[in-house]
This record gives structure tokens, C-alpha cells and sequence, in this order.
């Protein structure tokens, strides 16, 4: 009996719970819209004038994205009236995303990593467009701490790697006899294995798992002074706070780019430049002309985007500050975009 | 009572709950229970107990359940630990007992036998029975051959090697008095130990004890809450109600002369002419013809048949054969009607 | 002696013992050697050093194709525009309701909220637990972060729950539900997340819903399991009182089964909270906000410190939401109280409906001063910088533990000590070995373990990971899974015992284990990492640290599970505690601790996926793949391999677990 008294309470209270909920209806509905995007209220979509609906910008978790999006969404507001809601989001599924119109644009698009996507959304079902080029270039490439220079200039080029010798610097116990090869994410482009095979390298490929694993593994060496061999990448934040040498590989020829294209495996040369772009869900042109304008002209320098990118990883600055500062401190160039 | 006694408690507490040492001799003792719980926290099992246990004898603590029979018998070897109060088991005080004398007393002087077996499911039967020796660090041939020789004893010979859930619970129990001898201690204690049986099997088992305390003659503490069972093996039995013995005497005694209303009621339905013996309520030696002897501890159902057959008395005889006593027909036919019809006699 | 042997019952068993023992141990031993034998014959007949490969030629292609066919037609079938979409946008609808009752109540209400429900299930000490918890997440300066990750979990929560309580009913009234249920059963609690979730954002979306309904594939199992367990262990002399006064079937379910098997369902409840807030990190990868954002940032910032506390937000949120919903009323009150309970309280505790009026009404004036004074956020001036002092002491155990530990020489070799001793000598041979052989020897050890039903669900399970063209990886995620599993019970099974014979330990493990088992591992990837360098090794004890806490709970509770009996009467012989311990209390935990060998196991395969992340490799990365490459046919390959593997291993250590409990 007193089981039941006290089930009967907690309907009691869960049913007054609900009825709270409901009653308070109309408040509910404007906070949860506020909360869907805590920040953008303060930016201030409150100006008069033709107001465009409200877009999604997707940021995937790197701080050049969180620039992008973070500027875009600065211009977008106080200039173009249109309330923009950010979405954290895994790149890959930012695709879906798009493709449903859930996610109105993505402002970086690495595409050695999206070909699929690319041919899948773009080329076949024509859900999601090309928006152009962001303007960064980016190059894969392998790289090594530059202390190891010191005492081994000759790692400056991938014939340095030829001696076993010198090769087995960068064992470990993963790797046996040869040297180490790291990888981050194996998702991410990688001829290396091609490579190192090709060029006939006393190498092994080891897959550390993901960019953070990479990163880590790079700061270890750097710390302890241990060599260490491996892809990466510019730009990339990590750049700026250790030193890293590019491994000069052979120049990239039509043969190599053939063999890329063609999977055959015989891969032997250095990764090509890699051209970061823009690309927006179909439905954005119709939705708001002058957004999908705007973003389609917008494009930033990798020296801006550095320099924006320092102010949040170097002086702790929010990205919605950041970028707030960066647009207000450079009207000339904000005006090209709306032009 | 025998300096020499095989177990002397005196003044034995046991008291759980929040500092319970508080508890012991205070007033508070003597609230009732629900309201001491309230107050304190505190719960009294069992509480100012004094026994004393003569070598060979069979000592009988009966009580129903929650009357702190099971807490008592646990006390005297510290499987619980007493609140208050003295254990001396032998010349060795248990209380104070470090922990090796307390090992030693375990494993050599004392071994009990438990209302649920306490069988090891994972081991022989041989292995369960040799555990006492096992632990005493026994080498495995020599504890063995002791396990062997006491399953024959206690009936189970040739079934070492199985295992206690191939077992009857009468057998399995069997097995855990095998288990008690086998180390060979001066007291066996019982908890309940036949309780979960069938009333047949019970009847076995008891027959077991009684013909093993007349070939192993060992000091037993026997805890049960079945009257019948109480006075069939007991020389003395305890009547326990919550937590203190209200009566203490020999099988007769108790149901001839039920020391309060409690106990009254316990051995009300008892018949009494299997209980009294004809020591107890014979009459002066009479001379003349009679219709044959008894020993003094002749149970009066057992005599029926001697007075039915005859009118003349029957002679009681005493250890050496002596006469002292006789009984007839009046005597028994009164101790069968009820205690009324004659006084009781004076005690035994 | 032949009067007292002839009066015995006649034994309940007929007495198969000492003479054809052999007899019945060689039969055990014959049998699967022949069927070894065979498999090995047949084996090199085939005459291939590789595995037949026929699934993968077919299977995964087919896996790649419907995917590319939903993608391009998400937007067109019925099937997406009717259903998938409309179940999308009422869960969206929910989430955003929850969120909104929330943020009404505002912080204060939130945490009365929790001491209401706290105080009327589980009493004061859970109450008072759970609301100091979870303004912890306050603290951390992440109260708004947690309260969308605890809305999205609440929804899921209860989606399970109204998913896996009924499932769980029909699975334990009928045994053949259970036998279907429990292959599904299986896949959805071991298959990765990431193989689904990239599938599960094309059919509903990115956001709240597809993160939602892919906390309750995962979180609905454990209900369905443990309800199933509840209702099957009602007493059947309950069940016959129940029919002899002639009850119904409902009637039956519903007067004496479920209240009976009350507490086991309110422990799935518990389950159920703790694997959902498992998917928080997850769900963050489509595109929900909330705490799981906020690690993943750290993660990719490689900053241990920003990602550690929101991690910590996260077990602070699982931790409170746990104590208040399945407290330990009973057992805190068994344990005897050290205060007398006031009258007024025992009177209280008779009138719930007045407790609830009361609760009720200091919920809402407590939601009505916090508008009123404009409490809408957690002061930021009481949040707790736990980023520098984190960061500070990763940095400090990486520069004093990697190296120059006396005698180990630090965890950089420990790690290749670990690679070249451990992981190598184990892995090699299953990697070179011919995979007739590796299938053999699992079909024998399938026999042994439970005959032929297992025997033939190890060659089901290792012929597939050769049919899905995963030999290779399964044969190093095999030998990881084992050297981390041997491992994680070195650690957890004295541990366990510890706890289990001082209740000072167990209360100060307890909330280790609990941070241990709810904090994402992404979280600490990085300094494992820094310790242990990239590799296997970090992913080994990745899953140590995950695999540890149910290791020693389970040994725990097994100890204190032995029956009583024969540890009193064992003490009585005197027996000292060590032999008390060796010859009574680990023998007959010995079926207990063979499901800590199971659970651990498990969870090593379920943090696999993790580990690969930092260098493990194996499955683990194939599955990744189904959501970064869009190769989900290979991330399915890859799933489906490690549901092979869990699927064998885990049986196996059950057969093994209830023979023991059969013979001995």
C-alpha cells in the first residue's frame, strides 16, 4: 500500500512536472531557440532591414574551421541580417548534413579527404555545391623535428633515409629493425606505405590512429629530444609552437599523379598542393540568395586566417571574439565579400 | 557444579548495535526490545548467561528462534564475539584467548556441527571431511586415513570420492559430524543440526548422536528448538527466551516442575511418561513378590507393559542391582493421567 | 553401521564417480580431437594459406551499395520522407522539451529537483550525493554544456527503458524470444558506434536525433538483459501461489512478477544511464552540443586539461543521475543506522503524497526565486580552473614517469617491454600460424567448454572473420584483447579480493571505479599516449583503465556472495582468513570470477575501438573507417569481426562459467 502511495506521488510529481513545462510553453520555446546557438544572441541579429532566414554553418573541430565560421557568422549578422546557428560536427558527417539542408555550409573542405563525398553529393546527386576556393593552400608532406638536422643534415631529403643506419634512429619497439613511420588518422590521404616501398626506404608504416595520437607523439619527441618521422601537415596550429622540417621528397610528376588516380600502387613522389574550399547545401541558393552570395566570395589568406587563429590558441580569445575583433579591425576587406 | 567442567560461561553478554558495551548490566537492558532498538540502536541477543558443562555430559540449549541460542553457541568459541563475560573451555579462558589459542582451540578442542551442514560443494566428500585436519596442516595421506576411518563411522564408508550435492541432506549432515570427529576434539558443538531434515532421517541422526556419545564419550553442547529432540538426548537441558535461560535442569525436572508459565506451556503436551523416569516418582522398596526389576532410569512408558501384566509391584534397581525402590500400577496409570493425581516427586 | 546406512534416502544421483571417469574424460577429449583433426585435414586439402574469403566478395560490396542507394535517396523513399522523418522530429521534440524544463527550473530548480527525486527514492545520503555531484558540473564552469548533454541522455534514457523493459519482459516469460532477441542483443551492444553512425545520419538527420536513437541501440541490451534476468528469478512457489488463487496471465505479470523482480529492473535502470552517458563523446561527432563537444575539442587541441574537464562533467552527471535514481536505500539500512530516525521523519516516510506535495513545492519556489533574482546561469565566478592544475599535473607525471624510474626504468619501457614480451610472442603465432589451425584450436577449446553448441559457434565465429577478409586484423585485435584482458585481471582480481575483505577499501575504490568506468577514454588518450608512446600499448591500457572497475566489482561481489555456511564453519576447524580465503571463499566464487573474466573481456573489445584511435590498430580502425572513409562495408566488416570475437569469447568464458557451476 505504501509502495503504491508512493508510485501515485511520483506520477503526482512527474504529471506537475510536465504541466510546469507546458504552462511555461512560450518560454521554453524561446529559450531552447537561444540556447540551440548560446552566443549568437549577443551578436546581434536585432538591426531592421530585409533579414534573410536563419542559417546553420557546420565547424569541425580544427580552429581554422572555428575562423571561418566564426568571421562568416560576425558578417552575416551585423551586415546581412541572417541569425547563423553553428553546429560542432564531425567533417564526415557534415556531408549528411548538408545533403539534408540541415547544414547550410561548410567553409573548409580539406579535399584530399572527400573525394567520395565530393562525387557522391556534388557530381551525383547534385545535394550539395561547390561554393569555390577558401583560399589557404594546404601540402601533405613528412616531416621531421628540425633539432634532428644538427647531427643529421641528410635527412633534409628522403635519400637520407636510404642507409639503414641512419634509419634505424627512428625505430621502436612497434617497428622492429626499421625505422618508424608514423601516420595520424588513417583516414586522412596517405601514399606513404607507396613511398616507402617504392623508394625502396628501410621503413615501416605504423598508424598512430588519429590526429591527436600524431600530435601527441610529436610533442613526446620534441620533449625528450627522440627521433621521430612522420605526415603532416600545413597549415596546422602546431606549426607555430614547435619547430618541424619538411622532408624534401621527389617533385611530383604527371607519372606519379597518374599512378594516384589510377591506385596502381606505384606511388613514388612527394603529396600535390591541396586547395581548401567552400561547399553548401543546394537548397541554401533559394533559402538566402544573399548568404549563399556572400559566402560564396568570401575567402581568407592563409596569413589572416593564422593571424586570427593565434588570437584563440595563443591568447585564449573565444572564436566568436576573435573573430568579432578581426572583422571590425578590417571593414576593406569584409566590403570585397559583400560587393 | 564441578570445578572440573568441560565448559564454564559465566556472565556472558551479547549485545549488537552502536556501543554496546554501554548496554551491558544497565538498565536499559531490561526495556523491552522494540523500545531499546528505538532508543539506543541496540539489540540484546543474548544476555547475562552462566553455564557450566561437565566432561561427558550432553548439554541442551533449547529455545525457539530469536531466543539467542544460535549467538550463545557461537560465543563459546568466538565465531561471535561476546559483548561481555567469561568462556573457559577446559583450563583455557577463550575470551581472552589470542589469536593462536584461539586457532588451537578450533582446531584441536572444539568442533561444531551446523543446522545447514557448511559443506564444501566443491570438494569430496573426503576432502570435506579431512578439512579440520586439512587446516591444521595435516599432511594429506595421514588426514586421509582419519577422514576414511570416521566416514565409516558415521555410515559413509566408500563414498568419499563423491561429491556433498550427489548427498541426501541426512547423509550430507552425516558428513558434517564426520567432519566434527575427525579432528578428534574434547566438545562437539551442535547448532540446529538436524532441523532441516525430515522427521525420519531426524530420528536417525539422533540415534547416531546417542550411540556415538556412548563409543567417542565427548563433552556436547546440543542447540535445537525441538523439545522432543531436547529431552531425548540431554542429560541437562537450557530453556533460552530471549536471551536468558529461564530454566536449567534434567529432562524430568524440566517438565515435572516447569519453572514459569513459558516453560509450562512448552512441555504441557509432552507426555510425561516419556520423560519421567521411575527413579523420580517410584515408591519406598517394598518387600514381598514382585513382577520383575527396572534401573532407576527407566522411562514409565517402558514399564507399562511389566505393571499391565501383572498386579504385583515392579522392583527399581539401582547400578549395582541393589533394590530401592518399587512402582506399581497406581503410580504409573498417575504418571500417565497428569502430574494432579499424585505430588511430584522430589526431583532428580 | 548397515541399520544406519539402510535407513538413508537413496542418493538423489546414481553414482557415476570413480569408475568411468576416464571413461567419460577421454570421451571429452576424443571427440573434439577427432573434429580438430578433421578441420585441420580438411584445412590443408583446401590447401590455402588464406582464409576462404567468399563473404567479403559478396557481403560488403552489397553493405556499400545500399548505403550509396539510401544516400541518394534519402530525400525521395517513402521509407525516409514518412517514417524516418517523423520519428526524427519527435525525439528532436523531445530533447528540446527536456532542455526546456530544465532551463525553467535554471540551476537551483535543477539541483531541488535532484534532491527531491534523491530523497524520495533512495533517501538523504543519496540526495545530498547527487545534488553536491552534479553542481560539481557548476563548478567546472559547464553547467549549461551539461544540462543539453543530460537532456539528450534523458530522452534516450527513457527511450530505452520503454524499448528495453517490454522487450525484456516477453524475453523472460518465453524462452524463445530470448533465444532470437539475444543475437541482436549481442551485435547492438558490441558492434562500434561508429560503424552505424554515419548510416544512422542519412535515415534521420545530423543533430539530436540520430545521436538519441544511437544511445538506445547501445543502452537497450543491458535493460533487455537485466529485466529478462529479473523476471525469470521470481520463485516458482511464487508463481504457484499467484496461479493457485487464480490469477491471469496479466494478472500474474503484473501482481507478482514485476513487483518481484523490482529491484533488477531498477539495477537495467542504472545500466541503461551508465551506457548512454558512454555515447555522450559520440553523439558530439553529428552534431550535437553539449559536454561530448567540448572533449573532443581538448582531444583535438591535444590539451589534456580542456578535455578532461568536461570529461568530468560528464561522470559528475552520470554519477548524480545514478545515486538519485537506484539508491542503496536498503543496503544503507541494513548496514544499521548510527542515529535514531526522529518520529516525525518515520511519520514523513508514511505519507509520500505529502512528501511529494512538499518536494514539489520547494521545487517550485526554489525555480521562482532563481527567476526572480535572475539566476539563469551558474555563477561563472564559482567555477573551479581545473584545466592549469590537470595540465600541470600531466605534464609533471610525463617529465617524472616515462623515464628514470628506478628499477622499471619508467612507462616508455614498460611500453616496449610490454610490445616485444607480451604483445609480439602472443600475436605472432596467430598471425602465422595457418588459419585451419588458429580454427581448430577454437573449435577445442568450444568443446571444452560447453560441447558441441559451442564448439560450433567458434567455427561459425572464426570461419567468419576469414569470410569477411579481417584474418589478419582480428588475429591482432585477438592478441591485444587477451594481453590486455590477462592484464586487467592481474590488477582487478587482488583488488577485488582487497575491497572484498575491507569495506574501508571498497568505499574508497568505489568512486575510482566509478570515474574509471564513465569517463570517456577519449580524455585520457592523450596522456597515455605521452606515457606509453604511440603504439598497441597505450591502447592496452586504455582498456585496462576501462576494464578494471567491473573486474574488481564482480570479484567483490562474487566473495561476498559465497554462502556463509561453510565460511563459519570453515573458521570454526580454524582456518586462518588466508585459508579461509584460498581453500572456501575463492573456490566458490569461482563461477563469479569467471564472469569477471567474461565482463572484462568484453569490455577490452568494447574500448577496442578507442585504443585503435592511439595506435592499437586491428578491427578498431576498420570500423573508423566506416565513418571517415564512407567505406561502410569495411567498417561493418570490421564490426561484425569484433562481434565475432566478442561473441566467442564471451560464450566460451560462459560455458566455462556454468560447467563449474554444474561439476564442482
Amino acid at each position: 500500500m505504501k509502495r503504491r502511495n508512493a508510485r501515485t506521488a511520483s506520477w503526482l510529481l512527474a504529471g506537475v512536472l510536465v504541466a510546469v513545462a507546458a504552462g511555461c510553453g512560450s518560454d521554453a520555446k524561446t529559450s531552447s531557440a537561444s540556447t540551440a546557438a548560446p552566443a549568437d544572441s549577443t551578436a546581434g541579429s536585432t538591426g531592421a532591414g530585409a533579414t534573410g532566414a536563419g542559417i546553420t554553418l557546420a565547424v569541425n573541430p580544427w580552429t581554422g574551421s572555428a575562423v571561418n565560421a566564426n568571421v562568416a557568422k560576425v558578417v552575416l549578422e551585423s551586415k546581412l541580417n541572417t541569425a547563423v546557428t553553428l553546429t560542432d560536427i564531425d567533417e564526415n558527417a557534415t556531408w549528411p548534413g548538408m545533403d539534408a539542408g540541415d547544414i547550410d555550409a561548410v567553409l573548409e573542405v580539406w579535399p584530399s579527404g572527400h573525394a567520395a563525398d565530393v562525387s557522391t553529393y556534388i557530381d551525383e546527386k547534385k545535394s550539395v555545391v561547390d561554393l569555390g576556393l577558401l583560399g589557404p593552400d594546404a601540402k601533405i608532406g613528412w616531416y621531421i623535428p628540425t633539432f634532428m638536422l644538427a647531427d643529421h643534415p641528410e635527412l633534409a631529403t628522403w635519400e637520407g633515409f636510404k642507409d639503414p643506419a641512419t634509419a634505424k634512429l627512428f625505430a621502436t619497439a612497434e617497428s622492429g629493425d626499421d625505422g618508424q613511420f608514423l601516420m595520424g588518422d588513417p583516414s586522412y590521404v596517405s601514399y606513404d606505405d607507396q613511398i616507402i616501398a617504392n623508394l625502396k626506404l628501410p621503413l615501416k608504416y605504423v598508424v598512430a590512429g588519429s590526429e591527436a595520437a600524431l600530435i601527441t607523439a610529436i610533442k613526446a619527441a620534441i620533449a625528450d629530444k627522440t627521433p621521430l618521422l612522420m605526415q603532416f601537415w600545413q597549415p596546422h596550429w602546431l606549426q607555430s609552437q614547435v619547430e618541424l622540417t619538411e622532408v624534401k621528397l621527389p617533385d611530383v610528376t604527371d607519372a606519379c599523379l597518374a599512378s594516384a588516380a589510377a591506385a596502381d600502387g606505384k606511388y613514388a613522389c612527394d603529396y600535390p598542393v591541396d586547395h581548401l574550399f567552400k561547399a553548401a547545401s543546394a537548397k541554401l541558393e533559394s533559402k538566402n540568395p544573399a548568404a549563399f552570395g556572400f559566402l560564396s566570395k568570401m575567402q581568407l589568406t592563409t596569413d589572416q586566417q593564422n593571424e586570427i587563429a593565434a588570437t584563440i590558441d595563443g591568447d585564449g580569445m573565444t572564436p566568436a571574439d576573435a573573430a568579432k575583433a578581426w572583422v571590425e579591425a578590417n571593414p576593406d576587406i569584409v566590403a570585397t565579400w559583400l560587393s | 557444579m564441578a570445578p572440573e567442567a568441560a565448559i564454564s560461561v559465566r556472565g556472558l553478554w551479547k549485545v549488537y548495535g552502536p556501543r554496546a558495551e554501554r548496554i551491558v548490566g544497565s538498565a536499559s537492558a531490561d526495556l523491552p526490545r522494540a523500545e531499546l532498538e528505538a532508543r539506543t540502536g541496540c539489540v540484546v541477543a543474548m544476555r547475562d548467561i552462566d553455564m557450566e558443562v561437565a566432561p561427558g555430559e550432553v548439554f541442551v540449549v533449547m529455545g525457539l528462534s530469536g531466543s539467542g541460542k544460535s549467538t550463545l553457541v557461537r560465543c563459546l568459541t568466538r565465531l561471535i564475539e561476546p559483548t561481555a563475560g567469561t568462556v573457559r573451555i577446559g583450563d583455557t579462558d577463550v575470551t581472552t584467548a589470542d589469536r593462536d589459542q584461539l586457532l588451537d582451540i578450533r582446531r584441536h578442542r572444539v568442533s561444531m556441527v551446523f543446522q545447514h551442514f557448511g559443506l564444501l560443494p566443491h570438494r569430496t566428500l573426503i576432502d570435506n571431511v579431512a578439512f579440520g585436519l586439512e587446516v591444521q596442516h595435516a599432511d594429506k595421506k595421514s588426514r586421509r586415513a582419519k577422514a576414511e576411518q570416521v566416514l565409516v563411522l558415521v555410515g559413509l564408508g566408500g563414498l568419499g570420492m563423491r561429491k556433498p550435492d550427489q548427498l541426501s541432506g541426512g547423509m550430507q549432515q552425516r558428513v558434517g559430524l564426520a567432519r566434527a570427529l575427525a579432528t578428534d576434539p574434547e566438545i562437539l558443538l551442535f547448532d540446529e543440526p538436524f532441523s532441516a531434515l525430515d522427521p525420519l532421517i531426524r530420528r536417525d541422526m539422533q540415534d547416531e548422536v546417542i550411540r556415538l556419545r556412548r563409543e567417542v564419550n565427548k563433552t556436547m553442547v546440543f542447540i535445537t528448538h525441538d523439545l522432543t529432540e531436547a529431552l531425548r538426548l540431554g542429560d541437562r537441558i537450557a530453556i533460552m527466551r530471549d536471551g536468558r535461560f529461564v530454566q536449567v535442569g534434567t529432562p524430568e525436572d524440566v517438565v515435572a516442575n516447569p519453572a514459569d508459565e513459558y516453560v509450562a506451556n512448552f512441555v504441557r503436551d509432552v507426555p510425561r511418561s516419556h520423560v519421567v523416569a521411575v527413579g523420580s516418582v517410584m515408591m519406598p522398596p517394598v518387600s514381598g513378590d514382585h513382577a520383575g526389576t527396572v534401573p532407576l532410569t527407566t522411562k514409565i512408558r517402558d514399564v507399562v507393559a511389566q505393571v499391565a501384566a501383572s498386579p504385583l509391584p515392579v522392583h527399581v534397581v539401582d547400578a549395582e542391582g541393589a533394590v530401592v525402590g518399587s512402582i506399581d500400577r497406581v503410580t504409573v496409570l498417575s504418571v500417565i493421567a497428569g502430574a494432579d493425581l499424585i505430588p511430584a516427586a522430589p526431583g532428580g | 553401521m548397515a541399520t544406519a546406512t539402510s535407513t538413508l534416502e537413496a542418493a538423489p544421483r546414481p553414482a557415476d564417480a570413480t569408475p568411468n571417469r576416464w571413461a567419460v574424460r577421454a570421451r571429452h577429449v576424443a571427440i573434439p580431437a577427432v573434429v580438430v583433426a578433421a578441420i585441420v585435414v580438411v584445412g590443408i586439402a583446401i590447401g590455402h594459406d588464406e582464409v576462404p574469403t567468399w563473404l567479403d566478395a559478396h557481403v560488403m560490396p552489397a553493405i556499400d551499395r545500399l548505403y550509396h542507394w539510401t544516400v541518394i535517396n534519402n530525400d525521395r523513399n517513402w521509407l525516409f520522407t514518412a517514417v524516418f522523418s517523423n520519428v526524427s522530429d519527435a525525439v528532436k521534440w523531445c530533447t528540446e522539451h527536456m532542455l526546456s524544463v530544465l532551463q525553467i527550473l535554471r540551476w537551483p530548480g535543477v539541483l531541488a529537483l535532484t534532491g527531491v527525486v534523491g530523497l524520495h527514492t533512495s533517501g538523504l545520503r543519496a540526495a545530498l550525493t547527487g545534488m553536491v555531484v552534479l553542481s560539481g558540473c557548476g563548478f567546472l564552469g559547464l553547467w549549461d554544456d551539461t544540462m543539453v548533454t543530460v537532456s539528450l541522455m534523458l530522452v534516450a534514457v527513457l527511450i530505452a527503458l520503454l524499448i528495453g523493459i517490454p522487450l525484456g519482459i516477453w524475453a523472460g516469460l518465453s524462452e524463445r524470444a530470448e533465444v532470437i532477441m539475444r543475437g541482436f542483443l549481442d551485435t547492438a551492444q558490441v558492434l562500434p558506434v561508429y560503424v552505424y553512425l554515419l548510416p544512422l545520419v542519412v535515415a534521420f538527420g545530423i543533430g539530436d536525433a540520430s545521436a538519441v536513437i544511437a544511445t538506445v541501440i547501445y543502452a537497450v541490451p543491458p535493460a533487455v538483459r537485466i529485466t529478462s534476468l529479473g523476471i525469470r528469478a521470481v520463485p516458482a512457489t511464487t508463481i504457484e501461489v499467484g496461479e493457485s488463487f487464480g490469477c491471469t496471465n496479466t494478472q500474474l505479470l503484473r501482481k507478482v512478477r514485476l513487483p518481484l523482480a523490482r529491484r533488477p529492473i531498477l539495477l537495467g535502470v542504472n545500466q541503461v544511464i551508465m551506457m548512454a552517458f558512454a555515447i555522450v563523446v559520440y553523439a558530439s561527432l553529428i552534431g550535437t552540443a553539449g559536454l561530448g563537444g567540448e572533449v573532443l575539442t581538448g582531444l583535438q587541441k591535444v590539451d589534456v586539461g580542456r578535455a578532461f574537464a568536461p570529461g568530468l562533467a560528464i561522470v559528475f552527471a552520470a554519477i548524480a543521475i545514478d545515486r538519485v535514481t537506484t539508491g542503496q536505500r536498503s543496503t544503507s539500512s541494513r548496514a544499521g543506522r548510527i542515529w535514531a530516525r526522529p518520529p516525525w521523519i518515520t511519520a514523513l516516510g508514511e505519507r509520500p503524497a505529502v512528501v511529494a506535495a512538499l518536494g514539489l513545492f520547494a521545487l517550485a519556489a526554489v525555480a521562482i526565486i532563481a527567476k526572480a533574482t535572475g539566476a539563469d546561469h551558474f555563477p561563472s565566478s564559482w567555477s573551479i580552473d581545473v584545466v592549469t592544475p590537470v595540465n600541470d599535473a600531466a605534464g609533471w607525471v610525463g617529465d617524472h614517469f616515462r623515464r628514470g624510474v628506478p628499477i622499471v626504468g619508467g612507462t616508455g619501457s614498460f611500453s616496449d617491454f610490454v610490445v616485444l614480451h607480451l604483445l609480439n610472442p602472443v600475436r605472432d603465432p596467430l598471425q602465422s600460424a595457418a588459419w585451419y589451425v588458429i580454427v581448430a584450436i577454437a573449435v577445442a577449446i568450444g568443446w571444452l567448454a560447453g560441447g558441441l553448441r559451442i564448439a560450433t559457434l567458434a567455427a561459425v565465429c572464426f570461419l567468419g572473420l576469414g569470410a569477411l577478409r579481417i584474418w589478419d586484423l582480428a588475429m591482432d585485435t585477438l592478441s591485444q584483447v587477451l594481453v590486455a584482458a590477462a592484464l586487467s585481471l592481474l590488477i582487478a582480481i587482488p583488488l577485488g579480493i582487497w575491497a572484498a575483505r575491507s569495506s574501508v577499501v571498497e568505499r574508497l575504490l568505489r568512486p575510482l571505479l566509478d570515474v574509471a568506468q564513465v569517463m570517456p577514454a577519449f580524455v585520457y588518450l592523450v596522456p597515455v599516449i605521452f606515457l606509453f608512446n604511440v603504439g598497441r600499448v597505450p591502447g592496452v591500457v586504455a582498456s585496462i583503465i576501462y576494464a578494471v572497475p567491473p573486474g574488481i566489482r564482480l570479484t567483490t561481489l562474487g566473495l561476498r556472495q559465497v554462502p556463509f555456511a561453510p565460511r563459519e564453519a570453515a573458521t570454526s576447524f580454524g582456518a586462518t582468513p588466508r585459508q579461509e580465503l584460498l581453500k572456501v571463499q575463492l573456490p566458490l566464487a569461482a563461477r563469479s570470477m569467471l564472469l569477471a573474466v567474461n565482463q572484462v573481456i568484453i569490455m577490452v573489445l568494447a574500448v577496442h575501438v578507442v585504443a585503435s584511435l592511439i595506435g592499437a590498430g586491428g578491427l578498431g580502425l576498420e570500423t573508423v573507417y566506416g565513418l571517415t572513409k564512407k567505406q561502410i562495408g569495411r567498417g561493418m566488416a570490421g564490426g561484425l569481426g569484433i562481434v565475432f570475437l566478442a561473441v566467442f569469447l564471451d560464450r566460451v568464458t560462459q560455458a566455462f562459467g556454468t560447467r563449474s557451476e554444474r561439476t564442482d
